[in-house]
Formats: C-alpha cells, sequence, structure tokens
C-alpha cells in the first residue's frame, strides 16, 4: 500500500495496515532548520522559490519519515495575496503578517478578486505543487487553505473582527463570503497543479474563543462550502481547529470534512467518542517534539494510536528548531521501527 | 435617583455591552454629584467582575468581552475628568507586547484590557516586538512587570532571551508569560515570575505578583485568590 493509497483509504473511512503519519503544511509547518541547513534550501528564501520549496519539502519527507509532501511554511500566502504586508522572519520565524489592508470589515468592497495565477506567493505554491505531482505519484501532496474566519484575522485586526461579529454580523458575512468564495477558486488552481487532499486551517476560529452560537453562524458554513466543492473535485478535506474544542464539540459533527485535526490540549479518546462518524488526527505536542526527550514522544505516539487516532501528525506547526532525531521517533512509531 | 440605582444602570450597561447606556448612565453619575471613583468600583467595574464569571462560566466568549470593555471604558471616559487626580497614584506599571516573530495579539490586547481594568498602569508594545525593546521600555519606566505572550511555538524562544537580557541588565521588572503554546513548566524553565492560562487568570496572577506572599505558578481558581487573601490578613 502506498503512503497516497493508506491515507485516501483512511479519510474514505475504508480499513488500512497502519495509521498513516503525516505533517500537512501550511499552517501546520513541516519544517526543520537541521534539513534547511543539509539542503541549502533556507528560509526565508524558500518561501519566494517554487524550485527550493518543492527540495526542502521532498528532504523533509526523506529526513523524517512523514508520509506526505505539504507546502507552503507558513499561512500568509493569501492573505499577502490580497495585499496585507508580510514579514519573510528568518531561518526559525516564519512569514508573518505585519500590516492589514483593511482598517474595518465594511472596507471589504475594497478588495480585489484573487488571481491565484498572479498574486503574492501564490503562483509559486502553484508551480512548486505542480513540480511535487510531476515527481511523486505514491505519497500524498497536501494543499493548505486558510479557513475564512482566519483569513479575515490576517487582513483586519482581529479585535475589529471580533466586535464586528456582534456589531456588525452582515458585513462579516459579506466578507466571509467574498474570501470563502476566493478560497475556492485558489483550492480548485492547487488541485488542478495536482494536490491530492485540502486541509483547511482555522486557528482563529477556536471554540474558545468563539463559543458556540459564533462559531455556528460564522465558521461552519463557511468551512462546509469550501469542502463542498473540494469534495466535487474528488478531494477528501481535514480541517485543522486550534485551542479547546469542548465548546464546539457538538457542532464540528456537522462540518461536512472526512477528518478533523486537533490541538494538543484535546483529549482523543474523548474526541472519539462525541464527534464520532469523524476521522481525528493529531496531536503529538510540537512542544514535545521539539524538546524530547524520545522515549516521551514515543510513548505519547503509542498512546495516541491506542486511543484509536486515525493519522498520526504534530498538534500545530512544527518549530523550525525541531530536531530530525524527534520526528522520526514519531513516525518510526507508526512504522513499528521502534 | 438613588446611588445604588445608577450603580446598577452602569453594572448592566457592562454585561450587556452597552457603550452608550454606560455612558448615559455615567453622566447621571455626575449629574446627582455621586463619587465618580465610586461609581467606577461599585458599577462599572462590578459589571467587569460579573462579566470574567460569565467568561469562565462559558456563557460569554471574546467578542463579548471586548464589547463589555468598551462600554466600561465608554463609562469612564465620562467619569474621568471628575476623577480626584490622587486615585491614580501607586499604579504598578506593565509592559506588554507580543513577541517577535508572532503578530497574534488578541490574546495580549484580552490581557492588557483586563490588567488596564484591574488599575494597571499599562503600556503596550503591540504585536511582533523586537526582543531589546522590551527590555529597552521596562528601563526606561522601571516597569514592574512585563507581559510576554505568543500563540506560535517557533518564538517561545525568545521569550526565555528577554527574560535573560532584563536580569543582565539589571532590570528588576517581574516576567509574567502567557500564550497559547506556553505551559507553567515552560514558564518556570525559562525564569518567568508568573504564568497565566487566559486573561482572566492574568489579572489574579499579575495580583498576586504584587502580594508579598508566595504565588504558585498555576492559578486555577478563583479560591485559590481567596486564600491567599486570607493568608494575607493573618499577617
Amino acid at each position: 500500500m502506498t503512503e497516497k493509497e493508506r491515507l485516501l483509504k483512511v479519510l474514505r473511512g475504508e480499513s488500512v495496515d497502519r495509521a498513516p503519519v503525516i505533517c500537512p503544511g501550511g499552517m501546520m509547518t513541516m519544517a526543520c532548520r537541521e534539513v534547511m541547513i543539509q539542503t541549502g534550501c533556507r528560509w526565508p528564501a524558500v518561501h519566494r522559490d517554487a524550485q527550493k520549496m518543492a527540495e526542502l519539502s521532498i528532504a523533509m519527507r526523506i529526513e523524517t519519515g512523514l508520509e506526505n509532501l505539504g507546502i507552503p511554511f507558513c499561512m500568509t500566502a493569501e492573505a499577502e495575496a490580497f495585499g496585507g504586508e508580510v514579514e519573510d522572519g528568518d531561518e526559525i520565524t516564519s512569514p508573518h503578517m505585519v500590516q492589514y489592508p483593511l482598517k474595518s470589515v465594511k472596507q471589504w468592497k475594497d478588495l480585489k478578486e484573487l488571481n491565484p495565477h498572479k498574486d503574492g506567493r501564490l503562483p509559486t505554491i502553484l508551480e512548486c505543487t505542480a513540480i511535487l505531482s510531476r515527481l511523486f505519484s505514491d505519497t500524498p501532496i497536501i494543499g493548505n487553505l486558510v479557513g475564512p474566519l482566519s483569513l479575515a484575522t490576517s487582513l483586519v485586526e482581529a479585535t475589529v473582527l471580533f466586535k464586528a461579529l456582534k456589531q456588525e454580523p452582515e458585513d462579516v458575512h459579506g466578507l466571509l463570503r467574498f474570501l470563502t468564495d476566493n478560497s475556492i477558486r485558489y483550492g480548485e488552481a492547487l488541485i488542478g497543479h495536482g494536490v491530492d487532499v485540502m486541509v483547511i486551517s482555522d486557528p482563529s476560529a477556536t471554540g474558545e474563543i468563539l463559543g458556540p452560537g459564533l462559531f455556528k453562524e460564522f465558521v461552519l458554513p463557511y468551512l462546509n462550502r469550501i469542502a463542498n466543492r473540494m469534495h466535487e473535485l474528488g478531494k477528501p478535506v481535514i480541517v485543522h481547529i486550534c485551542g479547546s474544542v469542548s465548546p464546539v464539540y457538538e457542532l464540528l459533527k456537522e462540518l461536512v470534512s472526512e477528518c478533523v485535526s486537533v490541538d494538543s490540549m484535546v483529549n482523543i479518546r474523548e474526541a472519539k467518542n462525541v464527534i464520532s462518524g469523524k476521522k481525528l488526527m493529531g496531536n503529538v505536542s510540537t512542544i514535545l517534539l521539539q524538546n524530547g526527550p524520545i522515549d516521551r514522544i514515543q510513548n505519547a505516539s503509542r498512546n495516541l494510536l491506542n486511543c484509536g487516532i486515525d493519522i498520526l501528525a504534530p498538534a500545530c506547526g512544527l518549530s523550525a528548531k525541531t530536531p530530525v532525531g524527534h520526528i522520526k521517533a514519531m513516525t518510526a512509531v507508526v512504522k513499528g521501527n521502534t | 435617583m438613588e446611588k445604588s440605582d445608577i450603580f446598577c444602570r452602569l453594572t448592566q450597561a457592562v454585561i450587556d455591552m452597552d457603550a452608550t447606556r454606560a455612558a448615559e448612565a455615567a453622566a447621571a453619575v455626575i449629574q446627582h454629584n455621586v463619587d465618580p471613583y465610586e461609581a467606577i468600583i461599585e458599577g462599572l467595574a462590578k459589571g467587569m467582575d460579573k462579566v470574567n464569571e460569565l467568561f469562565e462560566n462559558e456563557e460569554y466568549f471574546v467578542p463579548e468581552i471586548l464589547l463589555c470593555a468598551d462600554a466600561m471604558n465608554a463609562g469612564i471616559d465620562v467619569l474621568r475628568p471628575y476623577l480626584p487626580k490622587e486615585t491614580t497614584w501607586n499604579k504598578k506599571k506593565v509592559v506588554i507586547g507580543v513577541v517577535k516573530g508572532d503578530t497574534h495579539d488578541i490574546g495580549k490586547n484580552l490581557v492588557k484590557i483586563m490588567l488596564d481594568n484591574a488599575g494597571f498602569e499599562m503600556h503596550d508594545l503591540g504585536r511582533n516586538v523586537p526582543y531589546a525593546k522590551f527590555v529597552d521600555i521596562a528601563g526606561e519606566l522601571k516597569a514592574d512587570l512585563v507581559c510576554l505572550s505568543t500563540l506560535m511555538t517557533t518564538t517561545m524562544d525568545g521569550m526565555q532571551v528577554i527574560i535573560e537580557d532584563l536580569k543582565k541588565a539589571g532590570i528588576a521588572s517581574r516576567v509574567m508569560v502567557g500564550g497559547g503554546p506556553i505551559s507553567p513548566g515552560f514558564a518556570k524553565n525559562i525564569g518567568a515570575d508568573g504564568y497565566a492560562k487566559n486573561a482572566t487568570e492574568a489579572v489574579k496572577v499579575a495580583k498576586g505578583l504584587f502580594q508579598e506572599i508566595h504565588v504558585p505558578l498555576i492559578l486555577k481558581t478563583p479560591e485559590l485568590v481567596s486564600v491567599r487573601r486570607g493568608q494575607e490578613g493573618v499577617r
């Protein structure tokens, strides 16, 4: 069974020999400084160079045993393409927003429609996707989208947006509809260039911040619209939600994605029970992965498999300082090489 | 109008996230010659206490808190010119910011609002703040407390650098850390004086840091705070 078959089968609910182990990329960054140094494909140059981006992601897969290719290495690509100002960071700091294009939610009407083939780094990511899909037919290539609400917090100050949820709900819906339409267009382009699985990361849409009422109104419908379109194109979807999900447990069942990825504080046994019928991905602490020791990483990974995790993965983005050996320790547990 | 009615209106306006009503009730305070300081403590701040409770009980979430704080500030803005000057003295100075590499500042903003409401003098350095800026400003202001926040694993190490640099520069500010990936254990390891899991807890921890008693790194329940107050009374 190839890595790609295994992941796709799990997401379709078919039986497999063992759980896949992946790190999707995007917000859930899949890069280590060690590998950057070995390959000469270093942050921050990598973020704007399709060839180097591809090389780093390939080398990460080979060195760590992770069973996917995941790009890009940040969650700012769409926001930058919409006109946000991004600082590229350094060898251990991923690109991040420094200037929001919108002062208020109402201004969303000034945003221009995205052209994935032209705007910001989107063409670089599409090109990298094409390179990877030419080279790999047996390894899943994961495409990354930022969920509409989280994308909105990269375009307008989060406090402004969160207040608007209560005070100008119609404008927020206008913004989110617009972002959803554009993310769908970018998602279609990613699939056109060879993406096998789509991950939508929505870190700001945590139940802890929003609570169930606002989550249901401003998060669910938009995530589902994206996921439905990806399904029409024949691709499965994983949705990653940061933070505690207990305030929104029941609502996660209403997601149409095949799989939900959760943060490190989420108890997998409990989540499996509550969100039954969905595959669960997660949730090895990225702090544990960075600091080790190896035996604790392996115990945590084993424990997750025993709890019935469907896809083993880091709970969040990897720190670039994470030693390759630590990630290998996690992947070895799944593969039975310990 | 009874004093207590006005206080009730202030409290309710904060709970209802209604800045207009808070400002109107504050105007009534002045009109009826009620002590503006008492109105803040017995009216607006009481409302915010209730809001904290609603937050801890998961009835209110972040958007609600932000709007309640706006309502409280709308009331304070009306009352401020009538406050006697001396009620502002001896505030503890707090420098707060999101460590370089990270621009998520919602948590930091919440902590700022809560500490501000709790009577701390806040100096907000914003997000993506270079390490040296924390040290420079803390030194300049002789800050009592430096609050460092990050949501990203990748910027956690910067916190340790800042704590070490503060020590090297001989700055005596206490340091409180918080944010998604931070754990009490991590906070302790890097030499932080306090760790807070969320904004309401940050107030408890910050207040605790300036009482002359030992404060555990993790304060999870309001009970602990009252226990501490009790101990203080005994001394």
